[in-house]
């Protein structure tokens, strides 16, 4: 069969060899295994939940493809939260005539990544819809966490503290952008999806006051959400923001800004100053941190207004994105 | 209710007739602080008139008793002081009161004051004179002043205009300087400023650490040292216009790209040395608002400044010293100053002493500072003469205050209307009155912003309105306009191009519909693309777009917009079939193969293409295709090189009258003006398909450059006259007719079809023209 049919989500002998063949072949493990309508799991008093949708064109992309991007996105919302990510379900809706094959890679790459962030997938879902009725592969996430003691939110953020980020910005906006419009540049654009639980676990410590993880809408949005939400307001400096040499190119050549780019790999983490220098070393020290670094501070100031320092030394308001950056020059 | 008080001398009973008469007059405007009262006094005195003058807060008010009050009126009128500006003037009879003398009365502060604030005026012959003379208490005084020149808006924190009121307030007068002050016979007579070396301001050279020096800076200056000196509405950084090695150390310093520097020359006299002045030009160079005015530099001079001061262009700024302290500067051996603002790249004009010291620390080697402090700062004005009338560039000192008048418009309430982002001024209107505030920068620049805001409020106070609805450009990027959505009143959204045609119209008190053709950068149409080359008809009330240049991509947007290579080489693939494409192969060295790559993706893709009929990006595109400018490192820099190109043509071979005018008409590019859906459509295949032509054939670049000028001149006519411009008027606006080549050509094409021409006269046609557009537009719908 190389080819889903609408058979494949009837329920039926179709459904039931996608689940054994497939799904329990590389996603199995003793909770999926219980084939019950709800898995059992070990619980706490207090979990953290998240739910996300991953819709994404093309599905595979130097860096990753959709369902790395899920197990990813899931981990990270959770880690970023604060939480040790335990559980995760998968819900699959799948285009008919999609590529049994590039199902396959998909759902192997979802045990990779599962695996490397020791996540477990609990229970899933699939659906196939007729041809048109969606692109190819959607796939929705619910993820448990546990909670742990880890004091992380926007409202201990005060002045002074240490804006850092664990490494580039931009990579995944730019990876998918250039590989859905054909855009070859020097050196190509890999996207930086990746699970950042791990790392987290190696630098948190208590005087890290809030984390999040820039993804749709990039640095800028993500830190004026959070400069709204504390009350404060933020100073960036141009010549912090860690950019890769083709990021950087990419976006002069297409007129794109870095701070508005997607990053699936990358955490934005708030300090106080007096552990600022200690938790960079401890994610620089980390595979996925070696780039980490501090790019601003937050200030007094009008409630939720985000600057950055030009390389020239004037600031300019990053605001929040408001549809595209249509041209002004006079 | 008005409280006189006599706060001068009486005169002796005049000269009684039996017929006596009395009049009451009022005169509004440009009134007060400009030595208006002891001129009506002194006419009084010779004309033998009784009663009294006084300042109010609607302008001045004579009661005058006599039996010459006809001619006395008709004097006040005629022979009025040089910076008066009597806007309206009217008298009614009155009773007479059998006074025995005339009076100079004051009265106390109203609500709702009208009277306009006096612009900045440079330093008058009288007070030069006091200068130079060793027995006048004001010899060298580098802050003298009297009633016909000195600060004024600058220094001014409120009305009415009082010392007080100045940040003048600071300094007591000393005797001398009070009895002048209070004499109406006094040159100084109510010259708020007034000052002298024992009361006044005082002027001090330190190095760059702050340590006191000796002087003020002309050894320094001759020796090839960089001065910020504290002017009237701000800094300059200031060195020897002839030391090459200054120039480039200053431009170095200051990070400033190409862009030129304005030269500040000790007189006409000099300055016709460089550059040819006509006689219209020297009026403005020696007008008190003094002005920096762009000329021509001459050609073939053995020595001429260096061409580091305005890199890639064939005119020079030029200004006159219009402060004691700039008149100071030039005891020493020079004889040009480069005087250029003192800010940082995208930062506002600096104007307090702290700031200077700390912000141009590593730039300035030299402080030459004085203890007056600025309350409006204010950038030099900039204009040039363009088809026989001023061009403003910039609109800034000397300038502002003033206001535009519009007996034919009612303004129903106060309004502000916030400007574009770049090349910002905003504008406050009631009745018939509007003010335009002095240039405040780019928006994008936050601390530019915050200067906005700053002004925004202290204007207020100035010009004495309170807005109470806004109008603003519909681009929603703009950061003016979250502003304007975060204000609590009636707002309304106007189209850039709109406000630009409307503009014009609002400064010639016009109000009927109107054509006009607006050149443009780029500014956010109906349909989200980005106009700038528009054939508009209508007035405040709407508009209806009637023809355009066609659209062509602009990959990149702004960031695409610095570099017009990638411009030309958009529109050339886009526009050219495959074998006239092969021919510019050649063109695009400086563009890597990966570059290419990328931008025949976006063309194909359309990722990141922003589709524009801009003039101002297709004047780019030509630059580019003349290896003129490629890239650009100030704002307009490949359209103003590209006139200068095209403008070296016409005085190199001196054809302002030869047979070349005749031959040239055939040597137009060629242009389409087709119809789509009752648009007019200016396509410019042909016109680059020729230019790429002549290029190839190796046409000179001065010749070319020339040439697309007068085709697009053409072409702006052709379509006016296609869409029934008939005898006009035809407003002509945008930022691109500060482009003389073009302008002057256009003008020409049009005074030959007979058409009647409209262009903006005390305002930029540029952005800065905008806010009063805006303005006048939301009022109609507001
Ligand atoms: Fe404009
Ligand atoms: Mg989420
Ligand atoms: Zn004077
Ligand atoms: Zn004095």
């Amino acid at each position: 069969m190389e080819r889903i049919m609408l058979a494949h989500g009837s329920g039926g002998r179709l459904s039931h060899e996608l689940i054994l063949n497939l799904f329990q072949k590389h996603l199995g493990n003793p909770y999926l295994n219980q084939m019950n309508d709800a898995a059992q799991v070990p619980g706490r008093e207090q979990i953290a939940v998240t739910t996300d949708s991953f819709v994404v064109s093309p599905l595979f992309f130097r860096g990753g493809d959709i369902g790395k991007l899920a197990i990813c996105g899931t981990v990270n919302d959770l880690a970023v939260s604060g939480a040790i990510p335990k559980f995760i379900t998968l819900a699959l809706i799948l285009e008919e005539g999609l590529l049994m094959k590039d199902l396959e890679r998909i759902i192997k790459s979802i045990a990779e990544t599962a695996a490397e962030a020791g996540i477990v997938i609990v229970s899933g879902d699939t659906k196939v819809v007729e041809r048109g009725s969606a692109d190819k592969v959607f796939i929705n996430t619910t993820g448990i966490g546990y909670i742990t003691n880890r004091l992380v939110s926007p409202g201990q953020i005060r002045p002074g503290d240490e804006i850092l980020i664990t490494g580039t910005i931009g990579d995944h906006g730019i990876a998918i952008l250039s590989e859905r419009e054909g855009l070859e540049f020097q050196t190509p654009v890999l996207s930086d999806c990746a699970p950042l639980n791990k790392l987290i676990d190696t630098f948190y410590l208590p005087g890290v006051k809030c984390m999040r993880d820039p993804t749709r809408g990039g640095v800028a949005t993500t830190l004026n959400e959070l400069a709204q939400q504390a009350g404060v307001s933020m100073l960036l400096k141009e010549e912090l923001l860690p950019l890769s040499a083709s990021v950087g190119s990419a976006c002069e050549m297409l007129g794109l800004d870095p701070l508005y780019l997607a990053n699936e790999g990358k955490a934005l983490v708030i300090v106080g100053p007096e552990v600022a220098d200690e938790v960079l070393m401890k994610m620089q020290a980390h595979p996925l941190g070696q780039n980490a670094t501090r790019i601003g501070q937050v200030q007094e100031g009008k409630s939720g207004l985000v600057l950055l320092e030009t390389f020239l030394g004037g600031k300019r308001i990053v605001g929040m994105l408001e549809g595209e950056h249509l041209p002004r020059i006079c | 209710m008005l409280i006189l008080r006599i706060i001068t001398v009486r005169l002796k009973a005049g000269h009684l007739t039996m017929k006596i008469q009395a009049k009451a007059i009022y005169f509004n405007g440009i009134v007060q602080g400009v030595g208006f009262r002891p001129f009506v006094f002194k006419l009084a005195e010779e004309l033998g008139i009784n009663g009294w003058v006084n300042n109010s807060s609607h302008g001045v008010t004579i009661h005058a008793e006599g039996n010459k009050l006809d001619l006395f009126y008709d004097r006040l009128l005629n022979e009025a002081p040089p910076l008066a500006q009597i806007v309206t003037a009217r008298f009614v009879e009155t009773e007479p009161k059998s006074y025995k003398t005339f009076e100079i009365v004051e009265s106390e502060a109203e609500q709702d004051a009208d009277v306009l604030i006096s612009p900045d005026v440079a330093t008058c012959r009288d007070c030069l004179k006091d200068m130079a003379d060793p027995m006048s208490r004001y010899c060298a005084y580098p802050f003298t002043n009297c009633t016909n020149c000195g600060p004024r808006y600058s220094i001014i924190r409120d009305v009415p205009y009082d010392r007080v009121q100045t940040t003048m307030s600071e300094f007591p007068m000393c005797k001398s300087c009070a009895a002048d002050y209070s004499n109406p016979r006094d040159r100084r007579f109510h010259a708020q400023p007034v000052a002298c070396e024992n009361c006044g301001p005082k002027l001090q050279l330190s190095d760059a650490f702050g340590h006191p020096l000796p002087g003020i800076g002309i050894d320094q200056l001759a020796q090839g040292g960089i001065i910020a000196v504290k002017g009237l509405g701000g800094f300059h950084l200031v060195c020897d216009a002839r030391n090459t090695e200054a120039v480039r150390r200053l431009r170095e310093r200051k990070g400033r790209g190409s862009k030129p520097f304005a030269v500040m020359a000790r007189s006409v006299a000099k300055a016709c040395n460089e550059v040819n002045i006509s006689a219209k030009e020297e009026e403005l160079l020696q007008c008190p608002a003094a002005p920096i005015v762009v000329l021509e530099r001459k050609l073939g001079l053995a020595a001429p400044l260096p061409e580091n001061i305005a890199p890639g262009i064939q005119t020079l700024g030029i200004i006159m010293p219009y402060t004691p302290v700039h008149h100071r500067l030039f005891e020493g051996p020079c004889d040009f100053l480069v005087m250029t603002s003192a800010n940082l790249s995208g930062r506002p004009l600096i104007y307090t002493n702290e700031e200077a010291i700390e912000a141009l620390q590593g730039i300035a080697d030299y402080f030459l500072m004085h203890n007056r402090d600025i309350y409006h700062p204010c950038d030099d004005s900039v204009v040039k003469v363009i088809g026989h009338e001023i061009v403003f560039f910039r609109r800034a000192r000397g300038y502002v205050p003033l206001p535009i008048l519009m007996p034919q418009i009612q303004i129903k309430t106060p309004l502000l209307g916030v400007g574009g982002e770049l090349k910002n001024t905003f504008c406050l209107a009631r009745g018939q009155r509007a003010f335009v505030s002095q240039y405040i920068g780019d928006m994008e620049g936050y601390e530019n912003l915050q200067r906005f805001h700053q002004e925004l409020e202290s204007f207020q106070r100035v010009v004495n309105i309170a807005p109470n609805a806004i109008a603003y450009d519909k681009h929603p990027n703009y950061q003016l306009t979250r502003f304007a959505l975060e204000q609590p009143w009636p707002k309304y959204a106007v189209q850039h191009h709109h406000a630009h045609l409307v503009s014009v119209l609002g400064e010639w008190d016009r109000t009927e519909p109107t054509l006009g053709v607006i050149c443009d950068g780029t500014g956010y149409g109906e349909d989200h693309c980005s106009w700038g080359f528009e054939f508009l008809y209508g007035n405040s009330s709407g508009y209806e777009r009637r023809g355009h240049l066609e659209y062509l991509g602009l990959p990149g947007g702004d960031a695409g917009a610095k570099q017009p290579l990638r411009i030309a080489y958009s529109y050339l693939k886009t526009l050219f079939d495959s074998a006239e494409w092969e021919k510019t192969s050649s063109f695009w060295s400086a563009l890597s193969i990966r570059e290419r790559q990328i931008l025949d993706r976006q063309l194909e893709t359309g990722i990141q293409v922003f589709k524009t009929s801009s003039a101002g990006r297709l004047f780019d595109a030509v630059s580019a295709l003349l290896g003129v400018c490629t890239k650009v490192t100030y704002e307009g820099q490949a359209a103003i090189e590209l006139e200068s190109l095209g403008a070296e043509f016409l005085r190199q071979e001196s054809l302002e009258d030869s047979e070349y005018r005749r031959i040239n008409k055939l040597l137009l590019y060629s242009y389409e003006v087709r119809a789509e859906n009752g648009v007019l459509i200016l396509g410019v295949r042909q016109l680059f398909e020729e230019l790429v032509r002549d290029v190839l054939l190796g046409v000179s670049r001065e010749e070319i450059a020339y040439r697309f000028h007068q085709t697009i001149a053409q072409a702006i006519v052709d379509i006016a006259l296609q869409l029934g411009a008939g005898c006009g008027p035809l407003v002509l606006s945008g930022g691109v007719f500060q482009n003389k080549l073009l302008t002057e050509a256009v003008l020409g094409n049009c005074q030959a079809q007979g058409i009647k021409v409209l262009r903006s006269r005390s305002l930029p046609p540029g952005d800065g023209g905008l806010a009063f557009g805006q303005l006048l537009i939301a009022n109609e719908v507001l």
